[in-house]
């Protein structure tokens, strides 16, 4: 009987158990979606993508263990394909952000340290794929690099690695370059 | 760390700091739950009432209303029943069934004569909801017959498949099944079970004359 309840358990109530994991992970997924997409509407579309991945996937999941690293997983995975298809378009972006800030600096200080945001935006967004989403868990999400490994499916030290090379990278990019001095 | 490369990081945890402003957290959770809502089969929201004249009662409702009321089962038992009938997301909540519950039991006390409540048909197959609203017709106090409820819906040689609808009742009591009994003035079968005890007490409750 045990058994059988268990099973009446799995198949009726686990929607619940999802709108619990909903409730509880997506303000979180969210930011971490804003910060590897170039905007709030690409974060929202994406944000609602991964629910929809992981409500198609949540019966078929048999470890329960860890759903906040797997909801992680998801997203990642779904904000990088949505990064591929606009990536071209960035591109763009980054030559006229490139041009704005050579040719016609503005005096505006708020402007001028919103452009470098920006473009430190783009710049993390032209990061290779792993190397952007390990950077993200690691400096805006505080994952430790057990937990970086596990979404992105590597090893630690691959984790570590990557975060490594994703800040070396930024900081060649930005040197000498602070908000005051542009 | 060399000058240049603290400029930098100066300029990186400046950004590592930006965030999504709360309005926007805000407006991606509400755009996320309405669309998860449009994939999520619904609410139903359902409860037990202990100690009741008729035993332990287990009722469940939607949005639209009463969808089903159970004798003797388990709480498991009676949401497995219910979702092989309705996929749904079923939940626990007394609060919320409050108002049934306190009519059921004013009901089942005589303290109300008539259980007017709102009824979700959505599990219940056409033919039988016309034999169970012609059996809400029959007044209180009173009772018909299976064959005089095949006649009532315009089908009069339908009789045993009126007993089959009434058997299966998924809300008894709101829907009263019980008012119908057998043509020599026999009780009938109530809920699958001859002679029950519970169709007894529930039109004694009503002061339906039995035989």
């Amino acid at each position: 009987m045990g058994y059988i309840n268990n099973m009446v358990n799995k198949s009726h109530n686990w929607y619940q158990e999802f709108e619990t994991l909903i409730e509880n992970h997506n303000r979180e997924i969210f930011v971490f979606i804003w910060r590897m997409l170039p905007t709030t509407e690409e974060a929202e579309d994406c944000l609602q993508d991964t629910f929809l991945k992981a409500y198609k996937a949540y019966p078929r999941l048999n470890n329960h263990d860890n759903l906040r690293a797997w909801l992680y997983k998801i997203a990642s995975n779904t904000a990088n394909t949505r990064l591929k298809k606009i990536s071209l378009e960035q591109k763009r972006t980054i030559d006229e952000i490139d041009l704005f800030t050579t040719n016609e600096k503005s005096t505006h200080q708020n402007v001028e340290n919103s452009l470098l945001m920006e473009e430190v935006k783009i710049a993390i967004n032209l990061l290779p794929q792993k190397q952007r989403s390990a950077l993200i868990l690691k400096n805006f999400q505080h994952f430790n690099y057990p937990e970086i490994a596990l979404i992105l499916n590597i090893s630690e030290e691959s984790a570590r690695a990557n975060v490594y090379q994703a800040m070396k990278k930024l900081r060649n990019q930005f040197r000498n370059r602070t908000p005051e001095n542009v | 760390m060399s000058k240049e490369n603290e400029k930098a990081d100066i300029t990186l945890n400046n950004f590592f700091e930006e965030k999504p402003s709360s309005k926007e957290i805000e407006r991606a959770e509400k755009s996320l739950i309405s669309t998860m809502e449009t994939v999520m089969p619904p609410k139903i929201f359902y409860t037990s009432l202990m100690n009741t004249p008729l035993g332990t009662i287990w009722f469940a409702a939607t949005e639209k209303g009463l969808i089903a009321i159970e004798y003797d089962l388990s709480e498991q038992e009676f949401i497995a029943w219910l979702g092989k009938k309705i996929k749904a997301r079923f939940i626990n909540e007394e609060e919320n069934l409050k108002p049934i519950s306190e009519k059921i039991v004013k009901y089942l006390s005589g303290e109300i004569r008539e259980l007017d409540l709102d009824i979700d048909f959505t599990i219940i197959s056409p033919f039988q909801k016309e034999v169970l609203l012609a059996t809400k017709a029959v007044p209180r106090g009173q009772t018909s017959t299976y064959g005089e409820i095949a006649k009532i819906i315009g089908k009069p040689k339908a009789f045993q498949a009126v007993g089959q609808a009434l058997r299966y009742n998924p809300i008894p009591i709101a829907l009263p099944c019980h008012r119908v009994i057998a043509s020599d003035g026999s009780l009938g079968g109530y809920a699958g079970e001859m002679d029950s005890e519970r169709k007894r007490k529930l039109l004694a409750l009503e002061g339906a004359m039995l035989f």
